[in-house]
């Protein structure tokens, strides 16, 4: 017990890494599902976006240019979803299954195209961690929350924003309208398609801080598929947070932290297996309506026609 | 209105489609012929999930198929899998195509190959790291907890030393394994029974990346498993882990730990890692050997090769550019274990 304790600090310094490409996931997938839109295609999406970002950051030398390129990608390739489901009424399941497809084809490709082979790309100069100054002395929480890359600073800033914006704002009145009623917001003047619009297309900028995170924070190279279903864990979150940012936050920080325990703990106290499915079987509590239920925007997965 | 979503839905299925196959099956192949009388055998290899670029395991084997093309003048094909979904229809694609040999490069295959290797029986098929028991099927094993051994040495008295990397005040080691199964645990035996040989109380952590597949391609979790592993003291790790231990590299990098390689000398490939070595596996001589032995015709069959450091099939890389910070008493007693091992004074566990 004593060398748990011990290994506290790293544990908490290794949650927040973790957390923070689902953080960033969720609260895109919050937009999204929010307007009315399920956006399964966030796992795509953030593997577009990581490549985009090692592209940007190798071409210009640039961490921050690359994370601009991240950041166009994740947002043409929501539009692309916005236009699939929005405009063109497709089943939003599947235009989110294509999105996830084509991630992964089109980076594979790219991949060779641009750098000659397909696995793992030449290493790019990242987002590096930076300490700030008395808060990352803090014992304990100061080192995990506060020696970090700006990324992981940025995502502090975004959740209480995040939270404001849909809750606090005419912008968010509109969002929320969107998803659960939107015969009526329309009756009310508010162009449901581009409110949808703009909630896919910020799921895409979102999704692309944590994709760019993972290639650029995290690691600094992009590699096939790294996303690994951070995406899927990410959608987790957002249900299991009830489509909440504080909770969609919360609920990536507890999936964090039970990753982390297990890369600390001795490999025969739990068995990795139960680790994978903890936030699968989280998920499913939720929904099941445990503790409260978990109730989506009523108007989600339904393509709107004006009358 | 509804005849564009009917006009929609049929375009994503078909994009769905073209992706699908665009991921499953980037085709490959190459120049090969043309070499004065060539034989006529197609070699076809199925590459495991990580595929080509994957600086490990998939590259060794394409680099034995490309030696054989040039040297035997043969034209060959290669289909990479991203999922286990691909490996039956890459491995049919193939043999239906007349591909011969069909030479699956990864365990994971097992069970699919035992299934398509007695649809086409005229066909001679190969696995590589498992072993399918159909007669048409030859299996080249390696016996990877010998090199594994010998990077235990090393890592066992690494650590003990100070260098740039490693300190003497804490005696532990870390170990890196992708996919949990008897495969990796080939590799972490080894390495265990290796440290334990020279360095009875130092401590090796062991961590698996995950059960599934995916285990062997997520360098995130690879470098969060590492970067735990040195907040517990390690200062060498070892992994078994495919695309998973750039994340080791990484972590090696940024806290100054000694990494060590698998598959191919991968401190070549990862130059600004402080790789010590790597434990080499020769699948690429395997590949190479399997389509020699069918292009002279003598059809190897359903037999086993198993290869390890007698047979050069397995070896330890040279220490490069750290060979300095390596005292002779560790290179002494590597040679030593490797001399043990090959003439059978040392018995090296192949399990847990």
């Amino acid at each position: 017990m004593e060398d748990f304790f011990g290994l506290l600090g790293p544990i908490l310094q290794s949650t927040v890494r973790n957390a923070t490409p689902l953080v960033f996931a969720a609260l895109g997938g919050l937009f999204s599902e929010r307007s009315g839109v399920v956006n399964i295609g966030l796992e795509g999406l953030m593997l577009i976006s990581a490549f985009a970002g090692v592209v940007g950051a190798n071409l210009s030398g640039s961490a921050f240019i690359g994370l601009g390129t991240a950041v166009a990608a994740g947002l043409l390739f929501a539009l692309i979803h916005a236009l699939m489901t929005v405009t063109f009424e497709a089943d939003q399941i599947i235009s989110g299954t294509a999105i996830n497809l084509l991630a992964l084809g089109g980076t594979g490709f790219l991949m060779v195209a641009i750098f000659g082979s397909g696995g793992t790309s030449p290493r790019i100069e990242g987002f590096e961690s930076v300490a700030i100054p008395v808060l990352s002395s803090i014992p304990l929480l100061g080192p995990a929350l506060f020696d970090q890359s700006i990324l992981v600073y940025l995502m502090y800033v975004l959740v209480p924003v995040v939270f404001f914006v849909v809750f606090h704002t005419p912008f968010g009145l509109r969002l929320r309208g969107t998803g659960e009623a939107p015969e009526a917001v329309d009756t009310a003047g508010v162009n449901v398609a581009r409110m949808r619009y703009y909630g896919v297309g910020l799921s895409g900028v979102l999704a692309a801080f944590g994709g760019a995170y993972l290639s650029m924070g995290l690691l600094s190279a992009f590699t096939e598929n790294m996303t690994a279903g951070r995406g899927f864990i990410a959608l987790a979150a957002l249900i299991f947070g009830r489509w909440n940012p504080i909770g969609a936050a919360g609920a990536a920080l507890l999936f964090g932290f039970a990753q982390a325990v297990t890369y600390s703990v001795n490999e025969q106290a739990i068995p990795i297996e139960f680790i994978e499915m903890i936030p699968y079987v989280l998920t499913i509590i939720a929904l099941a309506g445990l503790g409260g239920r978990a109730i989506a925007p009523a108007a989600i997965g339904k393509p709107y026609r004006k009358e | 209105m509804r005849k564009r979503l009917g006009f929609v839905s049929l375009a994503m299925a078909l994009a769905l489609v073209a992706l699908a196959g665009c991921g499953g099956g980037s085709q490959g192949g190459g120049e090969g012929g043309g070499g004065g009388g060539g034989s006529d055998i197609r070699p076809g290899l199925v590459l495991d999930i990580g595929g080509l670029g994957d600086q490990g395991f998939n590259d060794s084997a394409y680099a034995g198929l490309k030696r054989a093309e040039k040297e035997f003048g043969v034209e060959g094909e290669y289909l990479e899998s991203t999922a286990p979904t691909d490996y039956a229809d890459n491995l049919t694609q193939l043999a239906e195509s007349g591909f011969n040999p069909v030479i699956a490069v990864g365990f994971l295959m097992t069970d699919d190959l035992t299934e398509i290797s007695e649809q086409f029986p005229e066909t001679q098929f190969a696995i590589v790291d498992s072993v399918v028991e159909t007669p048409n099927t030859m299996d080249l094993v390696f016996r990877e907890q010998e090199g594994s051994y010998l990077a235990g040495i090393v890592a066992g008295l690494m650590t003990q030393e100070d260098t740039e990397y490693t300190t003497s005040d804490e005696k532990v080691v870390g170990f890196l394994g992708g996919q949990t199964g008897p495969l990796i645990e080939k590799f972490q035996a080894g390495y265990e029974a290796g440290v334990e040989s020279v360095c009875p109380d130092c401590e090796v952590l062991v961590k698996y990346a995950g059960s599934t597949p995916e285990a062997f391609n997520d360098p995130g979790e690879g470098k969060e498993i590492s970067l735990q592993q040195i907040s517990q003291g390690a200062d060498i790790i070892y992994h078994a882990s495919g695309n998973t231990g750039t994340g080791l590299f990484d972590a090696a990098k940024q806290e100054k730990i000694f990494a060590i390689g698998v598959d191919l000398d991968q401190a070549k490939l990862f130059p600004d890692s402080p790789i010590l070595t790597s434990v080499v596996k020769r699948v690429d001589n395997a590949v190479y050997q399997t389509i020699d032995s069918v292009s002279k015709g003598g059809q190897p069959k359903g037999t086993t090769v198993d290869r390890g450091l007698k047979e050069k099939g397995i070896s330890l890389a040279p220490f490069g550019r750290f060979d300095d910070q390596v005292p002779q008493e560790v290179k002494d007693q590597v040679d030593q274990a490797r001399e043990g091992i090959i003439n059978g004074d040392i018995k090296v566990p192949d399990a847990l």
